[in-house]
This record gives structure tokens, C-alpha cells and sequence, in this order.
């Protein structure tokens, strides 16, 4: 069962790519994208690393790309292109669906190997890493002060 | 799930990431294409990490999504004027425009 469940994110996964690499139109290639990274979520889940699956879902299938998808649809705008909307949702509706579910059943995966909890995790980041920590924290702090800067800047 | 099929995965993502970084044009494909590579480079090590049974892998993947996100933050801020100065965001447009 959960071979099978890995062999299907296995092949969600380079069929997004696929469709990034050869579909012309830009929103539905990027938008595929979110399917490959939803599926590696789910195969990271598999692994036993369910909270970085779920990071990387929140995080590229939802945050980045959501932003791609409206930069192209700035500049698929400015070129009269239309959209479509309706495709680009439900892709990235399947593919977070399919994820959740598999993050849900995932106490049940045989896959489970890693001996560490997510509370693990954050006691070592605040121990071991807390220098790395602190630098991204401030890293995300500069990049979003650098991206209003650059994009309120007047010619 | 073995880990040759882990580790194929991983150089395909990261294979078919190299290959729209250099054939496609425009910045948003080439943007995307370096964030496959991250993430099958980023499945690699959480599968070597499973092998040895490692908290750091999980630590570092943590982070490179981090700072992958933060500069993703900002490359799209650029797109953005890219895309309002001069109409197209392709690699040539960015190499026109003068700091």
C-alpha cells in the first residue's frame, strides 16, 4: 500500500516536471510545479520526515508558488495571454489534497525510521544551531525589507 | 521505496532542473529550474540522512528552504521591476539594464 502510494508520488513528482520543461504556456508550467513539490512533501513525509514534508508544502506548493504564478500573470497580462485560472487551482488543489492525505495516515507508514520528534528538532536548532537560527531569521528580515525597497523604488 | 529509486528521483529533479535552467530564457523558468535543483539536491541528503538515522540533515534542509524562500522573496521583487521597466523578463533584459 504504501509502495504504492510512494511509486504515485514518484511519478506526480517528474510529471510536474515534465510539464514545467515542455508546456509553453507559463502559468500552467509553473503551476505544475506545485504538484511536483506536494508529491516530494509526501515522499518526504514517507521518509519519516513528516514536518519538513509539510514545510515544503506550505511553503513552495503554497507561498512561492502563488507568488511565481502572479508575477507570470503580470507579465502573461502585459502580452494579452489569457488565464486560466480554473485549471492552475485545481492542479494545485489535487496536489495539495492528495499530500494531506498522505501526511494524515502517515503515523500508519512501515517508512518510518527516524528516531526524532519535531520537538527534538527545534530543542537542537536552539542548542547546536542557534547562531544559524538567529542568521536566518535576519537573513528573511533583510529579504523582505530588500524586496519593498527595490519594488517602491521610482526610476 | 528504495533508496536507489530515492536517489534517482533525486538526480532527475536535479537533472531536469540544470536542463530549464540552460535551455529556457525567461527569469521566472529560470528561477524555478535552480529551486528543482535545491529540492533534489534537498532529497539526497534527507535520504542519506534516513540511512545514518541523522538529525543535521534535517536541520540543514530546514534552512536551505529558508534562505531559498528568502531569495526567492527578492527575485521576484526584481522580476516584478524588471517586468514593469521593460516590458519581458529575460535573462537579455537583465543584462541591458544598468545599475
Amino acid at each position: 500500500m504504501w509502495n504504492f502510494i510512494y511509486w504515485i508520488l514518484f511519478v506526480l513528482s517528474l510529471a510536474g516536471l515534465g510539464v514545467f520543461l515542455f508546456c509553453r504556456r507559463e502559468d500552467r508550467a509553473v503551476a505544475s510545479l506545485a504538484l511536483t513539490f506536494a508529491s516530494l512533501g509526501g515522499i518526504f513525509a514517507l521518509m519519516g520526515h513528516a514536518f519538513l514534508g509539510t514545510i515544503l508544502v506550505m511553503l513552495y506548493a503554497g507561498a512561492v508558488i502563488v507568488g511565481f504564478i502572479v508575477v507570470v500573470w503580470l507579465i502573461v497580462g502585459k502580452s494579452g495571454e489569457g488565464k486560466s485560472l480554473v485549471t492552475i487551482s485545481s492542479i494545485v488543489f489535487l496536489a495539495v489534497a492528495f499530500e494531506v492525505i498522505v501526511l494524515l495516515s502517515w503515523k500508519k507508514a512501515p517508512f518510518k525510521s527516524i528516531s526524532f520528534s519535531t520537538a527534538e528538532l527545534g530543542v537542537f536548532f536552539m542548542k547546536d544551531y542557534l547562531y544559524l537560527f538567529e542568521l536566518t531569521s535576519l537573513l528573511i528580515l533583510t529579504a523582505v525589507v530588500s524586496s519593498l525597497v527595490i519594488l517602491r523604488r521610482r526610476k | 521505496m528504495s533508496v536507489f529509486s530515492l536517489f534517482l528521483l533525486s538526480a532527475l529533479l536535479f537533472a531536469g532542473g540544470m536542463a530549464g535552467f540552460f535551455i529556457r530564457r525567461d527569469l521566472v523558468t529560470m528561477l524555478l529550474s535552480s529551486e528543482i535543483m535545491l529540492a533534489g539536491a534537498n532529497l539526497a541528503l534527507l535520504t542519506f540522512a534516513t540511512m545514518r538515522n541523522s538529525i543535521e540533515a534535517d536541520a540543514i534542509v530546514l534552512i536551505v528552504l529558508t534562505v531559498a524562500a528568502a531569495e526567492v522573496a527578492v527575485a521576484l521583487a526584481a522580476i516584478a521591476v524588471v517586468v514593469r521597466r521593460k516590458e519581458e523578463a529575460t535573462e537579455r533584459t537583465v543584462s541591458e539594464m544598468k545599475g
